[in-house]
Parts: C-alpha cells; sequence; structure tokens
C-alpha cells in the first residue's frame, strides 16, 4: 500500500544528476517542499493514474506541477505527456518539458500534445535557477488552478 | 541487284540503243541516197530507150538526116548508162537484165544500120526498091520488136531499183523502231525493277523506323537485300545501337543518381540524428560540470581560496564554452538542412534593423552608421537578416578600439548578382590570411583581445553559399575591413 503523502511537484528525469541539480535550483527558489523525483516515464504513468506500485493512490490527488524530460527509458516523455493530456483527471495538470535545446524536433510535437511550458536546461546552472524560478512563480504561486 | 547498277544499265543501255540508231541511219542514209542515185540512173536509160524508140519512129516516116544523127547519140548515151548500170547495179537480176539489154542494144544498133544502108538502095530501080521496101518493113518490125524488149527491160530495171528503195526504206524504219522499242523496254523494265525495290525497301525502312520510334530499341531491320536500302537500314540500325547504348547509360545513370540520393539521404538522417544526440548527450555532462563546480562553490563557501574560485571559475567557463560551441555547430549544421523561404527583401532596411539590434541604442549613437541605396534581393528572410546581423556585429566588435567609429553599407547591381559590403574603420586584418576569415572556428584575433567562437562568419559563408552566391573580404591591418557578398538576381 502506498503512502499517501502531498506532492507538489512532480519531477521525472532520469539523468540523476540533472534530477539533482533540477532540485538544488528549486531549493533555490524555495519552491523544493514537496518535489517527487521519478526516474522514467512509465513509473510516472504509474504513478498518476495509481498503477503498479502506487496502487491505491487517490488518482484526483495531483501535483500542482509537473517538469518532465522529454528522453526517458521505458515510456519516453512525449508518451507521458499524452497520455496525461488526454485523461480527464489529469489534463488540467500543468506540464512544463524540459529540453536540451529550443530547436529539437520534439518541442513542435509537445505543443501539439497541449504542454504549457517548456525550459531549456542551459548548461549555466544559474541561468537555470532563474528560468526555474520564473517558471515555479507562475505555475505555482501566480497561476491559480481550477 | 543495286539501284546504282540498276541505274547504270539502263542508261547503258539507251546509250548504245542509241548509238546502234545512230549508226543505222547513217549507213541505211547511204544506202537510200545511192539506191536513189541507182533508181535515178534506170529511169534515165527508159527515157533514153524511149527517145529513141521516138528518134527511130522519126527516122523511119522522114527518112532525114536530123533524127538519124540523134538516134547514134543516144545510142552512145545508152551505151555509156549501161556500162555505168554495169558497174554500179549490184543485183544478180539487174546484171542478167543488163546483159540482155546489151545483146539486145547490139542487135538494134546492127539493125538500125542494116536500115540505113537499105534506104540508100531504095533510090534505084523498081525491083530494087520494091525489095529494098520489103526489107525495110522487116528491119523496122526486127527493131520494133528489140526495142520492145528493150523497154521492158528498162521498166523492169526501174522496177528492181524502186523495190530496192523501197526495201532500204522500209529496212530502216523497222531497225529504228526495233531500236526504240529496246529501249523503251529497258527503261521499262528497270523502271519497274528500281520501284519494286525502291518500294519494298522504303516500305521495310517504315515499318523498322516506326518500331524502334515507338521504343521498341531492340528491333533491327533486314539487311540481306544487297542494295542501298539495306545500306540505309544498316545505318539506321547503327543509330539503334547507338541510342539503345545510350538509353541504357543514362538509366544506369538514374539508378546511380537514385542510389547517391538515397545515400545521401541516409547519410543526412544519419547527420541529423548525430546532432541530435550531441545536443541531448553533449550537454548532460557539460550541465553536470557547470552545476555541480556552482554546488561545490556553495559549498565551501568561505572555505573557498581565491585560487580553489578562480579554478572553479574556469572549470564553468570552458563548460558554458564548450555549450556555445555545441550550440553554433548544431546551428550551422540546420542551416545546411533547412528548406529556403524565398521572397523579395528590401535589403536597405533590413541591415538598419540589423544594426539597431546588434549595436542597442547606446552605442548605435556612437557610430557613424550609413546606409546606401541597397539593390533588393529574393532571399529567405531570416537567414539573410542573421547575415547582416553578423557582418554588422563584427564591423562593431573590431571598431571598438579604433578613434573612427564608422560603418559603411553599400551594394551594387552586376552582371546577374547583386554585391553588397560592410565596411568598418577599425583595426583590419592581415590580407594574406583573408581566406582564413570564413573557415569554422578560425579566428586572426585572440579571444581575449575581441571575444567570439569563430562561427559568425563561417555561418555568413555558408547562408550565402545557400543562396547561390559568393563571400570575400578586403583588408588592410589598422585601417579597417570590408566584406562582401553577393546574391544571384532573379531575372
Amino acid at each position: 500500500m502506498y503512502e499517501q503523502k502531498q506532492v507538489d511537484i512532480l519531477l521525472v528525469e532520469d539523468n540523476p544528476n540533472d534530477a539533482e541539480l533540477a532540485i538544488r535550483a528549486l531549493r533555490k527558489n524555495r519552491l523544493a517542499n514537496n518535489v517527487l523525483h521519478l526516474g522514467d516515464g512509465a513509473e510516472a504513468l504509474d504513478y498518476l493514474f495509481a498503477r503498479g506500485a502506487y496502487e491505491g493512490r487517490d488518482v484526483s490527488d495531483r501535483p500542482r506541477l509537473i517538469l518532465l524530460d522529454l528522453k526517458l527509458p521505458k515510456v519516453d516523455g512525449l508518451e507521458v505527456l499524452k497520455e496525461v493530456k488526454a485523461d480527464e483527471r489529469t489534463r488540467l495538470t500543468p506540464v512544463v518539458v524540459l529540453t536540451t535545446s529550443k530547436e529539437e524536433r520534439d518541442l513542435i510535437e509537445s505543443y501539439r500534445l497541449g504542454v504549457n511550458s517548456y525550459i531549456v536546461k542551459p548548461v549555466d546552472f544559474d541561468k537555470f535557477v532563474d528560468a526555474v524560478k520564473e517558471l515555479g512563480l507562475y505555475w505555482l504561486l501566480l497561476n491559480e488552478q481550477p | 541487284m543495286r539501284i546504282r547498277s540498276l541505274l547504270a544499265l539502263t542508261m547503258g543501255a539507251s546509250l548504245a540503243m542509241i548509238l546502234v540508231s545512230l549508226g543505222s541511219l547513217w549507213y541505211s542514209t547511204d544506202r537510200i541516197w545511192k539506191a536513189n542515185k541507182d533508181l535515178s540512173l534506170a529511169n534515165d536509160i527508159g527515157d533514153t530507150v524511149l527517145e529513141r524508140i521516138m528518134l527511130r519512129d522519126e527516122y523511119y516516116i522522114h527518112r532525114e538526116e536530123r533524127p538519124k544523127s540523134q538516134w547514134l547519140a543516144k545510142t552512145a548515151t545508152l551505151a555509156g548508162q549501161l556500162t555505168r548500170a554495169r558497174l554500179d547495179f549490184q543485183g544478180a537480176k539487174d546484171q542478167e537484165i543488163l546483159v540482155e539489154m546489151s545483146e539486145v542494144g547490139a542487135n538494134i544498133n546492127s539493125l538500125f544500120a542494116k536500115l540505113i544502108e537499105n534506104t540508100r538502095g531504095m533510090d534505084s530501080d523498081p525491083i530494087a526498091r520494091s525489095l529494098a521496101a520489103e526489107y525495110d518493113q522487116t528491119l523496122f518490125s526486127q527493131l520494133n520488136i528489140r526495142a520492145s524488149i528493150l523497154r521492158d527491160d528498162a521498166a523492169r530495171l526501174v522496177e528492181l531499183r524502186f523495190g530496192e528503195l523501197s526495201f532500204l526504206m522500209s529496212a530502216s524504219n523497222w531497225l529504228f523502231g526495233a531500236c526504240l522499242a529496246v529501249v523503251v523496254a529497258v527503261v521499262l523494265v528497270n523502271g519497274f525493277l528500281i520501284g519494286r525495290i525502291l518500294n519494298a525497301g522504303i516500305g521495310r525502312l517504315k515499318e523498322g523506323t516506326t518500331v524502334i520510334g515507338g521504343g521498341e530499341l531492340s528491333y533491327r531491320l533486314a539487311t540481306d537485300s544487297g542494295d542501298e536500302i539495306s545500306e540505309v537500314a544498316l545505318g539506321i540500325n547503327r543509330m539503334t545501337e547507338s541510342l539503345a547504348g545510350l538509353l541504357t547509360s543514362k538509366a544506369n545513370l538514374e539508378e546511380s543518381v537514385a542510389l547517391r540520393t538515397a545515400e545521401l539521404r541516409t547519410s543526412n538522417e544519419e547527420l541529423e540524428s548525430f546532432a541530435y544526440s550531441v545536443a541531448h548527450d553533449l550537454r548532460a555532462p557539460l550541465r553536470s560540470i557547470d552545476g555541480y563546480s556552482r554546488l561545490l562553490e556553495e559549498e565551501l563557501g568561505p572555505a573557498l581560496s581565491a585560487e580553489g574560485a578562480r579554478i572553479l571559475a574556469i572549470i564553468r567557463g570552458g563548460a558554458v564554452k564548450m555549450d556555445d560551441l555545441i550550440g553554433s555547430l548544431l546551428e550551422i549544421s540546420r542551416l545546411g538542412r533547412t528548406d529556403l523561404c524565398l521572397s523579395a527583401v528590401d535589403m536597405r532596411s533590413t541591415a538598419s534593423d540589423a544594426f539597431a539590434l546588434v549595436a542597442g541604442p547606446e552605442v548605435a549613437s556612437d557610430f557613424d552608421f550609413r546606409v546606401g541605396n541597397l539593390p533588393d534581393a529574393y532571399v529567405d528572410a531570416p537567414m539573410i537578416e542573421r547575415v547582416w546581423a553578423n557582418l554588422l556585429s563584427n564591423a562593431l566588435k573590431y571598431s571598438v578600439p579604433s578613434p573612427r567609429h564608422s560603418i559603411e553599407v553599400g551594394g551594387r547591381a552586376e552582371d546577374g548578382v547583386s554585391v553588397y559590403y560592410v565596411r568598418d574603420r577599425g583595426v583590419g586584418f592581415d590580407p594574406r590570411y583573408a581566406d582564413k576569415l570564413f573557415g569554422m572556428f578560425n579566428r586572426l584575433h585572440g579571444e581575449v583581445e575581441f571575444p567570439g567562437n569563430g562561427v559568425g562568419l563561417a555561418m555568413v559563408k555558408k547562408i550565402v553559399a545557400r543562396h547561390g552566391g559568393k563571400v570575400w573580404a578586403e583588408g588592410r591591418l589598422g585601417e579597417g575591413s570590408t566584406f562582401y557578398f553577393s546574391i544571384p538576381r532573379r531575372s
């Protein structure tokens, strides 16, 4: 039985270093209180739809923001995005895609599937912190969820 | 049989027949002329014979000296005529008649002599006169019989000569007709043969060329008739063979082009996926280098020495620079792959806008920036904006240490291309290295002096090349530089 706990941000990122840096960036902006990090797309879907290891979780208890890397093992980011935006229960959860370059082909596809925003993961950590700050402010503090 | 031989045969046969005709004409004319002469001689003989009869009768009635002497003269004439006839008339019958005429003529001569002799005796006694008169009558009737023989002979002679003449004339006509008939026959037969060969040959050629023209290049025309048509057919066959060869090589060429295109597409796709993975996989470790350096800096806090901070800053700077290079590489590769979206672009306002953008208001006011009248260009607008932005930011960058802050943009239409330039009065460059300016990551100045990754001009070159144009530069150290690019004009 999965132990329910409050999740504000679901971070789906397979690279542990990138994940750690992202969490640090969130923490620097005081947004890291309830961050859940999952390493692949399949686990993220299990979590969101209360399947497998997460069976019994209350699906209506949605994260307030999903930070989604596009390149993931097993089920890739686009597939996760597609399922989230196709399901009535999760459709309204804001999804921010983390990309390596804004020229990626996947970016267009992400918008087609209904992504809310994206962050290019810059090599310069300080810039990443700034980008996370802006997004966190917008999606968690300013943007009122219905 | 060859058409040329048939034509030659026709000509030869016709010519030969014409020669034969001419020869026979000449020969028969000669013969006819001679026959005519003979006929005339025969007629003369007949006339002489007749005149002599009339003179004899006259003499017989009047017993005068004149008819007698005239008779004798005609006798001499007749003798001459007969002699000539004996020589001229070749026919055996003629000769027979002439012999008879000579004999009868001699007979007549002696009878006439006797008559003359007898006339002298008629003047004596009556008995003798009566005897003489009786003898005179006998002689006269003898003469009359002989003369009529002679007259018949002469008539036969004329008849013979006339027959000869008509025979010759009709023979000559026949010969002529025969020659004409032979010529006509040869012409007709050969004409028919040539017509048949041509007809059949042209039919074959027509059929064959229709089949070949329809694309059946393995078809070959028959070449065994041995005439000129088969030579033409041989030529057409060779032509068809070369055409088939050409088509085969064209097909091979197309095949290899298709193969190359496929290979090129594959390699382009590989390049694209390479670029994608470069972007992804090379950047992740860079992020770690930079991010963890930053974390280390924070962890150590005040414990970090100044030297330690400097080293960490270098590490972070290296990561960011490498990221910049990767970004530029990806961008250049993207420039080569994206399709051009061409439209008519106002180059003057594009250049002015680009300057305002790269300089910013503060720097812009510090520069003497002049734009001439630039010809419009038919180009990809966002790409050409990059060209202007790169060239102008270069001009700005290398003008900074110079006292003259002046940038001039100009252009002109040359044959087939529009040439544009950006001229500055900055630090310039050594013309010996002009060819290195546009190479990727090639720089003529140190990075401390002028920041940059050496990609800007390579990008300019790539964009201009994609438009079918060229780039080049002129400059002198300390005097500034001029960067040119050309864009082909659309007709």
